[in-house]
């Protein structure tokens, strides 16, 4: 089990996303479903019910894997909607 | 039109498969500077991009839903990315690459079932050790008994086979084993022999015949050279005698006592007999036989006809090819003189003659007329032989 799955399940959630933020340089976040924008100020993503958008400058997908992804660049805000 | 084609061209695509159990996805290479660009317009589309590889700085790899290719292919080409699929993930591809193996597993899925299957029967029974009993009779017997070639071999119970093998006339004791698809029997038969006469308390004559040595080992002889003695008269009697003729102390008889013995045999013969011979027509014809059950049979096609047999078991599978040659054959008239008769019944009656025989054997014949072609011939053997 990863670190964030033995965190997740210490704090008894089950499933669902996860969004960390580095320094506000990288975004790492986990649980999601697919893409919804890219783009170089802003990258949106779903996670079952949730959009997850992350807002900043010069933003790249360093890394998409399955249901992780990576957000490189300068983060100004991490958000979520409910859909 | 362009488009059209260069959608033929990637499906004609043999890009390698990759055994999985979860959807259909496809590995997608795209050519091209700003991969942003490209993920944002498959994200507005609703294609969901698995996961991104990157190459180089202007090629990367996405994993897409097999079902969303073409839309992806058609956003790729109207976005001038080059793309091509680098290999298909999933069940359904990996089987329709190995399509053209399916025979050969077909084929060894076969060879495997019937080399299980004929495994499991019985192809052969061989049965070692029978002198005096025929086999051909034992085997009968034991088909009789539900014990024959084509039998599974999961239900053949080896005590029971012993049980059937003992009640067969004749067989004292048996071994039963099964060694790949063949039963071996081995027989242990009766002892037949009378007890040897050494071991009697008296030694006793088996013939009429006059006595001509005695090698007396324990016991009295009570017969003398030249003796003309019956059968069953005592020979060496059991008893030592003192010089008075008392007797002193029981003993077993021991010793051997030889004789002229003569022997007789009579034959009814004729001058004029019938032969069958063989006229040079044959016909060779095979049946197959496949768990004792034959496929075609051998019949003759000649009214009067001589067959041979030979057998083939085919390796690895249950079926045995069995060959018979039809000989023709027919009646001829033979005729012989009366010395060449006489000559023919004294070889036979010599053939004949019992083994254990000490010197050569002085034939004595003697022909006496019945009909016009029939004779009575007998013929006097006469040898030295053991009488004990």
């Amino acid at each position: 089990m990863s670190f964030i799955g033995e965190l997740t399940a210490k704090l008894g959630i089950c499933g669902g996303y996860s969004v960390i933020n580095f320094n506000g340089e990288y975004v790492y976040v986990e649980g999601i479903e697919r893409l919804v924008f890219v783009g170089e100020n802003e990258i949106s993503v779903s996670a079952k019910r949730t959009v997850i958008t992350v807002e900043g400058e010069k933003l790249m997908m360093e890394e998409l894997d399955g249901g992780t992804l990576i957000i490189k660049g300068k983060i100004n805000c991490v958000s979520q909607k409910e859909m | 039109m362009s488009r059209k084609k260069k959608c033929k061209k990637e499906r004609g695509n043999t890009a390698p498969a990759r055994f999985s159990l979860s959807k259909s996805q496809v590995k997608v290479a795209v050519t091209g500077f700003n991969r942003a660009r490209l993920l944002d317009a498959l994200a507005r589309e609703g294609i969901t991009v698995k996961r991104v590889i990157n190459i180089t700085s202007n090629q990367f790899i996405i994993i897409i839903y097999q079902k969303e290719y073409a839309k992806t292919f058609a956003i790729c080409n109207r976005l001038c990315y080059n793309c091509n699929v680098v290999e298909y993930i999933g069940l359904s591809f990996w089987l329709k690459s190995k399509l053209n193996r399916i025979a050969l597993l077909v084929g060894a899925l076969s060879v495997v079932t019937l080399f299980c299957l004929s495994n499991a029967f019985l192809l052969d029974i061989k049965v070692t050790g029978a002198e005096n009993i025929a086999t051909t009779q034992f085997l009968t017997y034991l088909k009789s008994n539900g014990v024959k070639v084509g039998a599974v071999k999961g239900s053949l119970n080896h005590d029971e086979i012993r049980e059937i093998t003992r009640s067969f006339e004749n067989v004292a004791e048996c071994s039963v084993k099964v060694v790949g698809h063949t039963l071996f029997i081995h027989l242990t038969e009766r002892d037949q022999t009378t007890p040897s006469p050494s071991s009697a308390q008296n030694l006793c004559s088996r013939y009429d015949a006059t006595v001509t040595r005695i090698v007396c080992e324990k016991g009295t002889a009570k017969v003398k050279v030249g003796q003309r003695v019956r059968k069953g008269e005592t020979l060496i009697e059991g008893k030592l005698y003192n010089q008075l003729g008392q007797e002193m102390l029981e003993t077993q008889a021991s010793g051997k006592v030889y004789g002229t013995v003569t022997q007789k045999r009579v034959f009814i013969a004729s001058t004029t007999s019938y032969a069958v011979i063989r006229t040079g027509k044959s016909k060779a014809i095979t049946s197959l036989y496949l768990w004792g059950m034959a496929i075609g049979k051998a019949t003759s096609p000649y009214e009067s006809y001589e067959s041979e047999c030979t057998q083939t078991f085919l390796p690895l599978l249950p079926v045995k090819a069995e060959r018979t040659v039809f000989y023709e054959t027919a009646l001829k008239k033979v005729e012989q003189t009366l010395d060449e008769m006489v000559e023919k019944c004294a070889e036979k009656a010599q053939a004949e003659f019992i083994d254990d025989v000490n010197e050569g054997v002085e034939v004595k014949t003697h022909a006496q007329k019945l009909t016009e072609t029939e004779y009575e011939i007998t013929v006097y053997l006469t040898t030295e032989r053991e009488i004990t």
